[in-house]
């Protein structure tokens, strides 16, 4: 049952958290916090015990050419069988999968023993998780489904589970209005996605193991039954239409507005769903429908428009927040951004690369947030920290080297998956200087502000005096070992001029993208990729360096506060004295632009409707019941209980039923 | 001799008087007995009718209905007992209103 010839059951993947979460749910009431969290503990520990154990099966596997890569494919049932619509509950596990899987149950894994700490004192420990399993769950099931459709159920389960989570303490009423808005945000992506998805269903099918139809759809000159537009047209709509649902979900511009309020949820959750797993699942989806976009041709630029915008846009953004959590969660947008524009340049290996070192070194800083938040009692204003580091050690070296990962600090993974992934923007046939440039920009800043983390939160002298308590250990271990992996994972894919098991990644997952794996053009050498390599590194050295003199220890506060900068709070209007400061901390004021467009039209129109429901509509129907009324207290008077009454009324009918019958009848 | 068409006349006389006494007396045992007048009324009709078509079907119906209406005072008449312990009246005008307050 769970293993036939030597291939390991697909679908006790997800069924193992899905099956934690069934029991926490179900019996809630009669196990203690402390049961629910071990339950939600030990199955994400099983399933990654079993992920482990499919991926070595897969690697076991011989490889059969350079252009086919194993992989694993079981189908269970027909789910839908509607006209286009047709979707198996069916499960791949091809390489793409495996890294997938692996980051969400193995970094899924140490946020549940995290949050079996952090979430101890917590009210509502036995929900939080039961849907921080299903949550584990519905993304198993989004990376592993063999068809779109069956993805999308995934899809729109970790939605549902991110809703609930940032949710997670609802008795403030701002905390549901960011769950409310990062379920509406995403919910616009998702309907374009549900129309992308369509029109790929109707151009050759949903199934992840035939898109290469794609390829015979690009030469039609006019689709039968497509509008009359030639087949070019129609991918490129269908690829603008899924990057539009992957936006959505990875919080890419222009809809990318839900996840610095997303960080309303518990630090676990969002070092779990909104850096490491869920907001990556649209660079997911374009590493799986990469011959679309490839063959659109336009799409692949939009793609890298997107993520490169996305990229500067973010990191702008993160360079004068004062929140922690915010700070990292503009630092995810940038981040996957970086992923998107990998992508976007057809570097599509690279794009998941980035995505793998970043789980790792993002998982870390959001844990390590985490942690400091948690020994000062909820503070998460970074200048209210300050002189933290002898005091929580353990912590202090976890965030130090996630932080260098994240600036790109030469040798760590995050300087080669972003470096490979500019090298591949400048260098690709979809890359142009212009890429590079934003790219590189980026870099600067993501140094500056990582590090601005560093020096604002644990260098300098205490700003507030709050008690710092010390974590208990299950709150600095789980973050030493992402730290661990965030420092030393790159050696997995080594730039090509180092020349020993380099570019060991991009081999591994040549035979999935094959050709469509874009590579430098004509006359880009190693030689030219080491310099590049330097100009990386000193990009990354030197927004450290520009990051010491602007917040170490000795520097004056820039930019220069309005008040008291340790009262600011994310709805503050203008916390500092430069406008370009104020107009970055809120997010070059992209909520208020939306505020005044969408949101607040929407909102007078739905005034006139309830106006309309309650006079036009509801009137019609009290008109029926006062029309009914009115009989009623016609007949209503025969009923008095008198049976004098009641007896005289029937002789009178039957009486006159008598004359009746007897004047029908003929004699 | 009686022609049997008059026995039916005094069954449908009888019939009317006891439905008046149904209608417009208001005490309790008036309209119980006014019922017992329309019960035999009934009866009367059946056994002018066995008469009429000699046959001896009706006058068995007769017999059945004796017993029916027995019955009947029986129950009507524990029922009227009921009734005046409860509301110390017979009157079916004062005992109706007093159910709607």
């Amino acid at each position: 049952m769970f293993v036939h010839n030597g291939i390991p059951a697909l679908w006790v993947i997800p069924a193992l958290p899905a099956l934690g979460a069934l029991i926490i749910f179900l019996f809630s009431k009669a196990m203690s916090p402390q049961t629910a969290g071990r339950i939600a503990c030990g199955a994400v520990g099983l399933c990654f015990g079993w992920v482990a154990f499919c991926s070595s099966s897969l690697l076991g596997l011989p490889s059969a050419d350079a252009h086919n890569a194993p992989y694993f494919h079981q189908e269970l049932w027909t789910w839908l069988s509607a006209g286009i619509v047709q979707s198996k509950v069916a499960f791949l596990f091809d390489r793409v999968s495996m890294v997938f899987t692996i980051i969400v149950s193995g970094v899924g894994f140490l946020i549940h023993l995290y949050s079996y700490a952090y979430m101890d004192d917590d009210e509502g420990e036995r929900r939080y998780f039961g849907y921080l399993n299903l949550f584990v769950a519905s993304m198993l099931i989004l990376v592993t489904a063999d068809n779109a459709f069956f993805m999308f159920m995934g899809w729109e389960g970790v939605g549902a589970c991110s809703f609930f989570l940032i949710g997670h303490y609802y008795s403030k009423s701002e905390n549901c209005a960011a769950a409310t808005k990062a379920f509406l945000v995403t919910r616009l992506g998702d309907i374009f996605l549900i129309l992308g998805l369509l029109l790929c269903a109707k151009l050759v099918g949903v199934s992840f193991l035939n898109l290469s139809g794609f390829e015979s759809v690009k030469e039609m000159e006019v689709v039968k039954g497509g509008w009359g537009m030639s087949g070019h047209a129609l991918l490129t709509i269908a690829a603008l239409l899924l990057l539009a649902g992957a936006a959505g979900k990875s919080a890419q511009l222009p809809l990318q507005t839900w996840l610095p309020d997303a960080m309303a949820g518990p630090t676990p959750v969002s070092a779990l769903i909104h850096a490491a797993t869920m907001v990556t699942a649209g660079v997911y989806l374009i590493a799986r429908f990469h011959i679309l976009f490839v063959a659109s041709g336009t799409g692949m630029t939009a793609v890298a428009i997107v993520g490169a915008a996305t990229a500067f846009y973010a990191a702008t953004c993160a360079c004068v927040q004062t929140d922690i959590k915010r700070i990292l969660a503009y630092s995810t947008i940038s981040q996957i951004g970086y992923m998107v524009l990998g992508l976007g340049v057809g570097a599509f290996s690279l794009g998941l690369f980035h995505f793998f070192t970043h789980a790792f070194y993002k998982a870390c800083l959001f844990l390590a947030s985490g942690t400091v938040i948690h020994s000062l009692h909820h503070e998460q204003n970074i200048y209210n920290m300050g002189g933290l580091k002898s005091k929580l050690k353990g912590t202090f070296a976890a965030f130090l080297l996630g932080s260098a990962a994240l600036a790109g600090f030469p040798g760590t993974s995050g300087f080669f998956s972003k470096d490979a992934i500019l090298w591949s923007a400048l260098t690709t046939g979809f890359g142009n200087p212009v890429f590079y440039g934003v790219g590189l920009v980026t870099a600067f800043l993501t140094a500056v502000y990582s590090f601005r983390l560093i020096f604002v939160v644990f260098y300098g002298a205490p700003r507030k005096d709050i008690h710092v308590h010390h974590p208990s250990p299950l709150l600095v271990w789980p973050l030493l070992v992402l730290a661990f992996f965030a420092v030393t994972i790159g050696v997995l894919n080594l730039p090509g001029f180092v020349g020993f098991k380099s570019l060991a990644w991009e081999h591994f997952f040549h035979p999935i993208f094959g050709e469509f794996q874009a590579e430098p053009k004509e006359g880009w050498t190693h030689a030219h990729e080491a310099i590049f390599a330097l100009i990386g590194a000193a990009v990354a050295l030197g927004g450290i360096l520009v990051s010491y003199t602007l917040f170490g220890p000795n520097a004056k506060m820039l930019p220069e506060p309005a008040g008291n900068i340790g009262d600011v709070e994310n709805s503050t209007p203008k916390p500092y004295k430069s406008a370009l400061a104020n107009f970055l901390f809120h997010g070059w004021g992209m909520d208020q632009l939306y505020a005044a467009v969408f949101v607040r039209p929407v909102k007078r129109l739905s005034m006139i409707n309830a106006w309309v429901d309650k006079v036009v509509v509801d009137g019609v129907y009290e008109l029926i019941g006062a029309i009914v009324r009115a009989f009623h207290s016609l007949v209503v008077s025969f009923q008095n209980g008198r049976v004098g009454r009641y007896a005289m009324v029937m002789l009178f009918g039957v009486v006159a039923v008598t004359i009746l019958v007897m004047s029908i009848i003929p004699r | 001799m009686i022609p049997a068409y008059h026995a039916l006349i005094l069954s449908g006389i009888l019939f009317c008087i006891g439905i008046v006494g149904v209608i417009a007396r208001r005490n309790l045992l008036f309209v119980l007995m006014s019922i017992e007048i329309m019960m035999n009324a009934a009866g009367l009709a059946f056994v002018a009718g066995s008469a009429i078509h000699g046959s001896y079907d009706g006058q068995i119906f007769f017999i059945f209905i004796l017993p029916v209406a027995a019955a009947e005072v029986a129950i009507g008449l524990a029922l009227a007992l009921l009734l005046y312990q409860k509301y110390k009246t017979l009157d079916l005008w004062v005992i109706a209103r007093s159910k709607e307050e």
